[in-house]
């Protein structure tokens, strides 16, 4: 091939990248007028993770990044609508589960979005998602722990969210308030055995004076003192 | 010896003369300073997503040139006909391959290192602290790019440059793959697993210079594992010389 057809490919290659440039940047253009219908301003492909592994060539991390963007720009506006009836999370879900199976370790994106997903009352996607996080990082307190808040804060189930917390405690680096949560659910959802046996174990497991005191205060009202 | 050196030169200075290198170079730079600006779009990732795009764009890039170049070397001498004044002296022509694959891995390793130090100085930055992983991912990298100019090289001693290339840059979607593709065969019959085998030993495994992944969680990576790919990538890139050099010398002008 002579040199100069190659120049003309290489012109032809950077013109049809500059094509591509304008064509978005028009996109953009009209979004920003509102000449795109509302459903198209809110939807996205979501291709299944068995194609997107096959052809991300190595570039799961940045495929998982460029969805978390997409997922928080038109989610984000999600969040903030007053009106339920504008909330469109249909593709908030699947987005998620996408990006935990392209990056199992972007911890935040499970995190935030199981919150995300609770408050646009999609509850069971949140459990659901938080339950993928569990079975991949079983040794990570913090997916147990989250749907211990879920439970109690969204759900009002305060046996699941003992549970949870109580799940929680027992993984490593689990912060020392968790079987306190749990205690306090278990107290909370009417489970006076449970509550005492949990706050017994806070009382003697406690190194430091102040813990201590919070389980003692926390049995006495069970009508218990600890020995 | 010299010989080598001499042509390996006189390519860096023909490479880095293109122009279309510093377009490329450009926008290299200005994907890894807009991670900045994306960073921000995102709650608490900053530092996740300048790793992943930084080290991302240095790749896809560095992939560009070293395919886009590569493969037109060769015919751009044949094209000019200056091969037939370098060949008639007393150079092999097995010498001016690799004295090509040479020059043409200068010219990349100063890119590389040119998009590799505003990578790092941005990450040095954002952390006030550089971790050497970082500068093995960018190694790794350069391996990578060794081993696909070399492959490029191979393909131009008997292709034209666009089939070339196609042809490479199947090779390097199909060897960030092999490791898919070998597990995917293993549940075909005995046939299909042979022959899925021996695509996996012999084309390149590109997956095993990669580790993005473990440098944006700060993971170890094994001693034996930096040296298997450092190893691997050495043989893989002479095997294709080689390879290349047996068809080259064998060809007619």
């Amino acid at each position: 091939m002579r040199a100069e057809t190659l120049v003309g490919w290489r012109r032809t290659t950077l013109s049809l990248a500059l094509g591509c440039c304008l064509w978005l940047a028009s996109l953009a253009a009209m979004q920003q007028q509102g000449k795109l219908r509302e459903e198209d301003r809110t939807r996205y492909a979501v291709p299944p993770l068995s194609v997107v592994t096959l052809l991300a060539t190595d570039f799961e991390n940045l495929i998982a990044d460029s969805y978390w963007m997409l997922f928080l720009q038109l989610n984000g506006e999600n969040l903030v609508e007053e009106d339920p009836e504008k909330r469109d999370f249909r593709q908030a879900f699947p987005t998620l589960e996408l990006i935990m199976g392209l990056d199992p370790k972007f911890h935040d994106a499970a995190l935030f979005g199981s919150w995300a997903l609770a408050d646009g009352e999609r509850l069971d996607e949140a459990r659901a998602l938080i339950r993928l996080g569990m079975e991949r990082h079983p040794q990570d307190f913090r997916y147990p722990y989250q749907m211990g808040v879920l439970e109690f804060l969204y759900a009002r189930n305060y046996l699941e969210a003992g549970r949870y917390f109580e799940q929680a405690s027992e993984l490593p680096d689990a912060p020392p308030g968790a079987r306190r949560f749990a205690a306090s659910m278990y107290a909370k959802g009417n489970k006076t055995d449970l509550a005492i046996q949990t706050w017994l174990a806070i009382y003697h497991a406690s190194t430091d004076a102040q813990n201590r005191a919070i389980a003692e205060r926390a049995l006495k009202k069970l009508g218990v003192t600890p020995k | 010896m010299s010989k080598i050196l001499g042509l390996a030169l006189n390519t860096f200075r023909e490479t880095i003369r293109d122009r279309i290198l510093y377009a490329i170079l450009v926008f290299a730079l200005l994907m890894i300073a807009s991670t900045l600006f994306l960073g921000s779009l995102t709650i608490g990732q900053d530092l996740k997503i300048l790793l992943d795009v930084g080290l991302a764009a240095i790749e896809v890039f560095g992939v560009a040139i070293a395919i886009f170049v590569g493969t037109s070397l060769l015919h751009k001498e044949l094209d000019k006909r200056t091969v037939f004044v370098v060949l008639t002296k007393p150079v092999s022509r097995w010498k001016f391959l690799v004295g090509k694959f040479l020059g043409l891995s200068a010219t990349l390793g100063i890119l590389l290192a040119l998009m590799g130090s505003a990578f790092l100085a941005l990450v040095f930055w954002k952390t006030g602290s550089l971790h050497a992983l970082l500068v093995g991912a960018l190694g790794m990298i350069g391996m990578q790019l060794g081993v696909l100019v070399a492959v490029s090289l191979f393909f131009s001693t008997f292709t034209s440059p666009v089939l070339s290339m196609i042809l490479t840059f199947c090779l390097y979607l199909i060897g960030h793959n092999s490791e898919n593709l070998h597990v995917l065969a293993q549940k075909a019959g005995p046939a299909t697993r042979m022959m899925a085998d021996v695509l996996y030993y012999a084309l390149p495994n590109l997956s095993t210079f990669d580790v993005k992944n473990a440098v944006v969680y700060g993971a170890t990576i094994a001693p034996g594992q930096w040296l298997w790919a450092i190893a691997y990538g050495g043989l893989y890139t002479a095997a294709l010389l080689a390879a290349a050099g047996g068809i080259f010398e064998r060809r007619e002008f």
